[in-house]
This record gives C-alpha cells, structure tokens and sequence, in this order.
C-alpha cells in the first residue's frame, strides 16, 4: 500500500513540473520558458563556474565588488535598502537593481529594455563606470591568467581558452536556475494547500486590479508601461524611450514581478518606495494621471482598506522562501 | 532549394575561391590608419584613425547557381588580413551579382553571444544598449570642431525604425574576383564636419549616415 501511494506521489510530481533539463524544472502552469537553451545547453559544471563568476569581484575594475554586490540571494537577488544601486568607488547608478528571478521566460532586460538577450546582459554592468567600471579586455584578461579559472572553464566548455562566449554563457547557465516558484501560491497551483479566506479575497483584488500588467503565473507580463509615477526631477529618467526612441515609450519601465516582495524591497525603478503599502497607495491615491498612462491605470483603482489588506495578504503568498535559502544559488567556497 | 542545400553542405570541398579585395578610399587615394589624405575639392587633410566595418551574408549569383555565405566578417584596415576575402566557388563558377550586407543584420544582434568576428570583445558591440556597432570610422581633420578635432562616427542600431544594416548589390561581368572600393568621401560630404563630428547612438543620425555609407562601394573587376 505505502509503495503504491509512494508510486502515486511520485507519478504527480511528475505531472506537475516541465523539463527543460534535469538543471532546469518548472511548474506546468508557467508558459514555455523563451530562453533557446539549445544555444546553450545547461550542464553541471557551466552552471558551477556561472555561480563562480557571479560570485567573483574580479569582475570588477579594482576587484572589489561582484553581481553579487548588487543582487544577494537574500533579497531575491535585489540590493538590500538601497533605492539607487551602489557600484565600484561607492558612485551611485540611477535606478534600483531588480531582483532576479525566472529569468529564462523574459526576453528584454534592465528598467528600460536596454539588453536584448539574457547573454548580454552581464556586459553592461561589467562595463558601467557606476557598477563595476571595467572593461571586456580586462575580465577576459583576469581570468584568463587564472589557472583555476583555466580549469572550470575547460571542465564546463572542453576548452580553457577563456572567450567572451563562455563567460557570458556560463553566468547566464547559473542566472537561469534561480526559478522562483515554489511560494504558497504555487502549492495552491499544485493543489497542496488552500488560501485563507483573506488570502482568497485578495486574489480577487489583484486579479481584477493587477493582473493584466503583472499576469499571473510569473506576476508580469514583462511588457514595458508607465505606472503614473511621478517624474523624480532629481534624476530624469524617462525610461524605455532613451532606448526605443519612440515618444509612446516615455515613462515606461519594464514590469517587475510581484513575487518575492517581501525580500526585494525598496520598490520602483528608482526605489521610491520602501514599504508595500506605500506601493498600494501610489495606486490607490498616488497616480499623475497626467502622465501617458496604459488603458488599465486610466481609470483609478479604488480599494476599501479592507481590500487592501486582503490583497496584501495575496501578495505575501507569492513569497519564497526555499528560493532566498537555496544553497545551490548561494556563495561557492 | 535542394541544390542549394548541396551546395552550402559541399561548400568546404572546393578548391577554388571567389575572392574580394576590399579598399577604402578618400578622393581616389587609398586610406591608410596615421597617413593623411587630401580632400581633393578643398584641399584639406584628413588622418584617419579608425576604420572597421562588418561585411556578410555575400551572395554570388550565377546563371543557374546561388551561392550564400552566411558568415560576417570584421573588416579593420589596420590590419591587412581583414581586408581579402575569399570564398569557396564549384568549377568554372563565374558571378553574374554579387550583394552583401554592410553590417548585421536584426535578427543576429537579437541573437545572443557570439564567438570569433562577433566577440564583442572586438569592440564593436554596446555594451549599455545591445547592439553591434556596424561601423566606425574616426579622424582628424581641421575643420572639425571636436576635441583634437576628433570625428567619431559609430553607425548601428537594428530595431524599427532605425535600422542601419544595408544592402549592397552589383552586377558583374562574370567574375571570379572583384575589389570593392570604398569612398570614404561621400559620407563625410554628405554630413558635413564643421558641424556633425560625433555619431555614436542608434538613431534617426545613424540610420541617415547607414545611408550614406550605402552610396559609397564602386566594384572594380
């Protein structure tokens, strides 16, 4: 009997989750990921020295900081109580780093879209005076006079020439495990547990009031809009028209994902609000409507306090805990 | 199609080569890194400093024959390697057109990393902004204002409605080796230096000097 309802078990969790290899599960009800893995076929030991990498501040131009730095595990990969991320020689950049998570099913990064493609993503930072203010010739350079080095990347890619191509495959290997989803939503997904009653109203609020830009099951469409925040004249940043250069796109940031709040705090592209209420609010009460607004944010959103706590209580269900504590994403030693 | 496919599989096999010779000039004088050169009307001088450019996806045409080469290569006149090309033709192939692409083209700067002419470190990638940079051509010239009077032109950008990346095509006299001259000239004419010395963005700029630079390549074969 016991076999028979370990078999079972098993049988379900085999329903439950897609492959894409034995490094890189999902949940059935995610979509297909967009990530074409056939370019770069996820393996042990690329994953490995990805997390070295990404771990390393040899990266950085005086070695001092790695992407780390920016983007810790305990925050879900976003940068602890900083609202502007701090880089190399404390120089302040213009927007928060965001958390990093479910990775392989966004096909555009950074707040405004700049990097097309998951693999060229670390160039920027490597590269920025304000994060790591180094440059290609330099990192390729560092590692390649790096016996050690040598040796991962030859383990990883039967080659220990050391080329961009591999150090950038290698972080984006590591990058893509960081998959999110196994929050208390997700085990109602799987049909393990129940929302609460306040939990239950609260998904009515955010599926009537969020989900047509934050979609569930990823918690964003990871489209791009303008969220009516008004401009921080500090800072002028108008977003994804410095890199689209169509006037539609000003004041429109990438979507971020609601998973994870609770460790990824502040909130907004330039990490205006330091509490989820005060994010509320701003929908609430905060929008400029002046501003190129999306259709759904054109009519105001109204919510009873009640409300608000219901669908706050939604929102803590997208928590993760086993992602922020997983050991295969932290610090290699 | 199907002898298409045989073709590009047997591609390696052939012995002999379709070869190009690439030559960038200023008013008939061949533009060499360090070395001024005269503007012809006006008679001023121009050092060039830089000049790299990504060429690819040549197609010879024959009578009953299409040959395509997917591949782009990185051409940089400081160094003379880059400057012939070659590519493997059948027997008694003789082309009747020839067109390529005077940088990458969309769907390749979507494409991902890559190795070998495209390792951005080869310096022709943005980094903050992805995309290859198609082409860059720097110097020095007196009637630019710049710094140093500095000219710096950094031409790419791929996404609508900016896109640079440019067709180029000519006829042939049934050939087997061609030089393409570059003329350097009709771009700098056409963008006038005392006044525009720094492109270095994707943009409405950029997209207008790729097409300048379309204007430039005459065939001599």
């Amino acid at each position: 009997m016991k076999h028979i309802f370990l078999f079972c078990a098993f049988g379900f969790a085999i329903l439950l989750i897609s492959f894409e290899s034995s490094e890189f599960t999902y949940p059935n009800y995610f979509p297909k990921p967009v990530y074409n893995f056939s370019q770069n076929p996820l393996k042990k030991e690329t994953i490995q020295l990805g997390r070295r990498l990404f771990y390393d501040p040899i990266l950085s131009a005086d070695s001092s900081i790695s992407c780390a730095s920016c983007h810790s595990q305990y925050n879900a990969f976003a940068h602890v109580d900083h609202d502007l991320s701090h880089g190399i020689y404390d120089r302040i950049g213009k927007r928060n780093a965001p958390a990093l998570m479910n990775l392989a099913w966004q096909e555009l990064f950074m707040w405004d879209g700049a990097i097309n493609h998951l693999d060229m993503q670390a160039l920027a930072p490597m590269t920025h005076p304000n994060e790591m203010d180094n440059s290609l010739e330099n990192v390729i350079s560092r590692l390649r006079n790096n016996s050690t080095y040598r040796h991962y990347f030859f383990s990883a890619f039967n080659d220990s020439s050391i080329k961009t191509e591999h150090v950038l495959k290698a972080l984006s290997q590591f990058e893509l495990t960081f998959i999110s989803a196994n929050s208390k939503y997700d085990s109602v997904k799987k049909g393990l547990v129940s929302f609460t009653e306040k939990e239950k109203k609260g998904y009515e609020v955010f599926l009537q009031n969020c989900n047509a830009c934050h979609k569930e099951p990823l918690f964003s469409s990871y489209s791009f809009s303008n969220n009516g925040l008004p401009l921080d004249s500090t800072l002028l940043d108008y977003g994804r028209v410095s890199i689209s250069l169509q006037s539609a796109d000003s004041g429109y940031f990438k979507i971020p994902t609601l998973r994870n709040l609770r460790y990824s705090f502040p909130y907004m592209h330039d990490g205006r609000f330091k509490t989820l209420s005060k994010v509320i609010q701003h929908y609430t009460s905060g929008i400029d409507y002046s501003l190129n607004l999306p259709k759904e944010l054109k009519k105001p959103i109204q919510l009873s306090s009640e409300q608000k706590v219901e669908l706050m209580s939604f929102l803590f269900t997208l928590n993760d805990s086993s992602f922020v504590f997983n050991k295969q994403y932290s610090y290699l030693k | 199609m199907p002898f298409l496919m045989f073709l590009l599989y047997t591609e390696a096999l052939y012995s002999q080569a379709f070869t190009v010779n690439i030559k960038p000039m200023y008013y008939g004088q061949i533009i060499q890194i360090d070395h001024p050169v005269i503007d012809s009307l006006q008679g001023e001088q121009v050092t060039f400093k830089e000049c790299k450019f990504y060429l690819g996806k040549f197609t010879l045409h024959s009578k009953d024959t299409v040959l395509h080469f997917d591949r782009y290569q990185l051409i940089d006149i400081e160094n003379a390697n880059t400057t012939a090309l070659s590519f493997p033709i059948p027997p008694s192939f003789y082309a009747d057109s020839i067109s390529f692409l005077l940088g990458i083209d969309s769907l390749t700067n979507i494409n991902g990393i890559m190795d070998g002419d495209l390792d951005p470190l080869n310096g022709m990638y943005w980094a903050w902004n992805s995309g290859y940079i198609n082409m860059k051509i720097e110097g020095i010239t007196p009637k630019c204002p710049g710094r140093n009077n500095l000219f710096q032109f950094h031409i790419g950008g791929y996404q609508a409605p900016y896109q640079t990346a440019q067709k180029i095509s000519f006829a042939l006299k049934k050939s087997q080796s061609i030089e393409i001259q570059m003329n350097v000239q009709n771009v700098l004419e056409k963008v006038h230096l005392s006044k525009e010395y720094q492109i270095m963005s994707p943009g409405k700029k950029a997209k207008e000097m790729s097409e300048s630079m379309s204007t430039m390549f005459s065939i001599l074969q």
